[in-house]
């Protein structure tokens, strides 16, 4: 087919859903890119090309223990979010004896689901009661941790209402006790400044602050025992077999240099924003506002829901507009569903439907958060006149 | 710029009918409605289906959108379809589905996207009249017609609506499908209920319901028992397969009585009926047709359109007579009439006369 010149040129893309993912930066890839091409050798081989190839690898471990304060030897560099998550919680739960683990109905589907797998091995798996904001109540938290648990799993920012745990204060409580503690820290980098690693096992995943995707890293500390997922060479100290992602792994560290230093700038200049959406839809009767405010929730991040509008009509409306958001959760042929955070925290199913999250990234201004919220306004009003002329005329 | 929103399913008619949009010059999102979430593998709803429409929008350069209907659907679809079973009736569910979810659940996303106009890929034609009303007619193709299915379009809306593929044979939309490269030109026809897998309904209905059939007596037409069954769910009035009652002369489902789980069967004159009740019925006409007008019905999908003299017709309700006799009245099917290529209006049958 002849491709169509007679469309209007596509207008400037509003991209707000940076939790989702972020936008390769042009510095990762360039820092990338020799080892897609030149320096193409495998780590492990013994000649100089294989010896340039593990030096990068080597060097980008050392920046980001250096960032995150840790050893070298505390770094396991993985597929990714999913991975990291399974690789804490399967690998800790291998190589202890079946007991209680503690975590919260609020984490990412990769923690959830890896929990349901435990559950079916064996373990007894318990949710921490959250306050309505969704964060762990510490004092309920401090009750249950008995004896008998081995292991707690707490994400420490939420992926879709941005709702920061207080992951300080749970390690401490677990490391008297002498639990693990294991966070998905995904969301956390370059949106939250962060001076140390609050847990004894920590996931994190490239794609999220402007790295690539497909790499992620768990943070064990040392005098963790856990057991691999997969077997095989002795990459990553035995933890994790396979040939390095090299310019994954790369971009990774390039990446998450760049995220730490700018982490407390993007704090500063998203949160105003963020807020401003909300001064804007606010003013929209049966909006509602869902998670943590002030310093406990991500500075990027707003989850909403409307009373009676579909979030895939919404979303779409959006989209139309160049706006790109999430509904929170989605199936896997992309259509909306209602969030099972919103569903974990009391929230009604008709409302949860609703759903909205804004994840704002540094490059939105403040003229097209005001566009946003006009054109998130207009949606509403024309999705709720469609849904009322629709039921009169099934009534006339 | 006029906007459509086009029904996208992954398949050959309605990626053509999104094609014929983008080529006319019009605004054209494509919807993909997420249905069903059970096993089903007839080729709707499927994960696959869903890539290949987005694949369709992609080639076209269109925006496209899943949008979940699981809820609507299961209400107004699904479950109707499983207690009608139950109640000895056998539901139409396409045409409920036409009626309560695409051309009135989307039509209202399409409203609410600033769209003019909704589109899908069926078979049937939207002509307009004298007075500058809008008729829906039959699809220029007849074996492919689909207007049977499109009765319970609500009238006011038939301006808002279009058909694109309605005036071509499925050749001609294949032909189009190859010629713009669209990646489901050869993907093969699904014709079966969508969610129904295997074609199994009383399996189906045992499963969705959680209830095994009722076992029940199978009587001639004297009342005499030949045999027993495992639910009259697994019937449909003159149904003649799977009967196992033996005997010499062929033998049909007459009637099914839900009240005592009977299945009556009978020769086949006894599956003809004088003509038929039918409620709910939708009309598609500014005037009601008259005690004694000559029209033609179809009770079924696949069905020759049969002269009918229409006995009674009010709002909601409407009698017709057929001076030859209809075959297999079944109710819980739709009755639709016809004038000549134009739909008068159609409902759902309540019983023979």
């Amino acid at each position: 087919m002849v491709p169509r010149t007679d469309r209007a040129p596509e207008r400037r893309r509003i991209y707000l859903d940076c939790n989702a993912t972020t936008p390769l930066r042009a510095e990762v890839l360039a820092a990338m890119e020799p080892y897609f091409s030149d320096l193409y050798a495998n780590p492990s081989s013994a000649h100089s090309l294989g010896s340039r190839a593990r030096t990068a690898v080597e060097e980008a471990r050392e920046t980001v223990a250096q960032i995150l304060g840790v050893k070298r030897s505390e770094i396991v560099f993985t597929s990714g979010g999913t991975e990291s998550n399974h690789l804490a919680l399967l690998g800790a739960a291998a190589a202890l004896d079946p007991g209680v683990i503690l975590s919260t109905p609020i984490e990412h589907s990769s923690v959830l689901r890896a929990l349901d797998y435990l559950a079916d091995q064996g373990w007894d798996v318990r949710n921490v009661e959250l306050l309505p904001d969704g964060r762990v109540d510490l004092e309920q938290m401090e009750r249950q941790l008995e004896p008998n648990v081995q292991l707690v799993s707490v994400g420490w920012a939420n992926n879709e209402i941005g709702t920061l745990q207080p992951v300080a204060e749970i390690f401490a409580l677990c490391e008297t006790r002498g639990i693990l503690f294991h966070t998905d820290a995904v969301q956390v980098p370059g949106k939250l400044p962060f001076h140390r690693v609050p847990a004894h096992l920590m996931s994190l995943s490239g794609h999220k602050f402007g790295g690539p995707k497909g790499v992620g890293c768990l943070v064990v500390r040392e005098g963790v025992l856990i057991r691999p997922l997969f077997r095989g060479g002795s990459q990553e100290r035995g933890l994790r077999a396979g040939t390095e992602n090299v310019p994954g792994i790369v971009g990774f560290a390039e990446a998450l240099r760049i995220a730490a230093r700018s982490a407390e700038r993007f704090v500063a200049r998203v949160c105003p924003l963020r807020d401003r959406l909300w001064e804007h839809l606010r003013q929209i009767p049966g909006v509602q506002r869902h998670g943590a405010v002030g310093e406990n929730v991500l500075a990027n991040t707003l989850m909403v829901t409307v009373d009676g509008v579909a979030a895939d009509a919404l979303i779409a409306a959006l989209d139309l507009e160049g706006i790109c958001v999430s509904a929170g959760s989605a199936c896997a042929a992309g259509a909306a569903e209602p969030s099972h955070v919103l569903l974990a925290l009391g929230i009604p199913v008709e409302r949860a439907q609703g759903s909205v999250r804004f994840s704002l990234s540094e490059d939105v201004t403040e003229s097209e958060i005001d566009f946003v919220a006009e054109c998130f306004a207009k949606a509403v009003r024309r999705i709720r006149a469609a849904e009322e002329t629709a039921r009169q005329g099934f009534t006339a | 710029m006029t906007r459509v929103l086009v029904a996208m399913s992954g398949g050959v008619d309605s990626s053509v009918a999104a094609a014929l949009l983008v080529e006319a010059g019009y605004d054209v999102i494509g919807v993909a409605m997420r249905l069903w979430n059970g096993p089903s593998d007839s080729g709707c709803c499927s994960l696959d289906d869903f890539v290949d429409a987005r694949r369709v929008a992609a080639r076209l350069g269109i925006p496209f959108f899943v949008m979940d209907f699981s809820d609507l659907f299961e209400r107004h679809v699904v479950r109707p379809f499983a207690e009608d079973y139950l109640r000895g009736r056998t539901p139409n569910p396409c045409a409920r589905c036409n009626q309560f979810v695409k051309f009135d659940a989307l039509f209202s996303r399409a409203q609410a996207l600033g769209a003019d106009f909704l589109a899908t890929g069926h078979y049937a034609r939207l002509v307009r009249g004298p007075e500058g009303e809008w008729h829906l007619h039959t699809a220029r193709s007849r074996d492919k017609d689909q207007s049977y299915f499109l009765f319970g379009l609500p009238r006011q809306r038939l301006a808002q609506i279009l058909f694109p593929v309605g005036d071509r044979t499925k050749q001609e939309v294949r032909a189009l499908a190859r010629e713009k490269k669209l990646p489901v030109a050869e993907k093969p026809e699904s014709q079966e209920v969508c969610f129904v897998p295997r074609r199994d309904y009383a399996e189906f209905v045992e499963k969705y319901t959680g209830q095994a059939g009722a076992p029940g007596p199978i009587v001639d037409e004297n009342g005499a028992v030949l045999g027993v069954h495992d639910g009259i769910h697994r019937f449909t009035i003159g149904q003649r397969r799977g009967l196992r009652v033996g005997g010499g002369r062929p033998r049909y489902v007459v009637d099914l009585d839900p009240n005592t789980g009977t299945v009556r069967v009978g020769d086949r004159t006894a599956t003809l009926a004088q003509g038929l009740r039918a409620i709910q019925v939708n009309w598609l006409v500014s005037r009601l047709p008259e005690p004694g007008e000559q029209l033609t019905v179809k009770i079924r999908s696949r069905f020759n359109p049969t002269p009918v003299v229409v006995e009674s017709a009010d709002a909601t309700t409407f009698v017709v007579r057929a001076p030859g006799r209809l075959q297999a009245v079944t109710p819980g099917q739709a009755a639709v009439l016809y004038d000549g290529d134009r739909v008068v209006g159609g409902g759902w049958i309540d019983a023979p006369i």
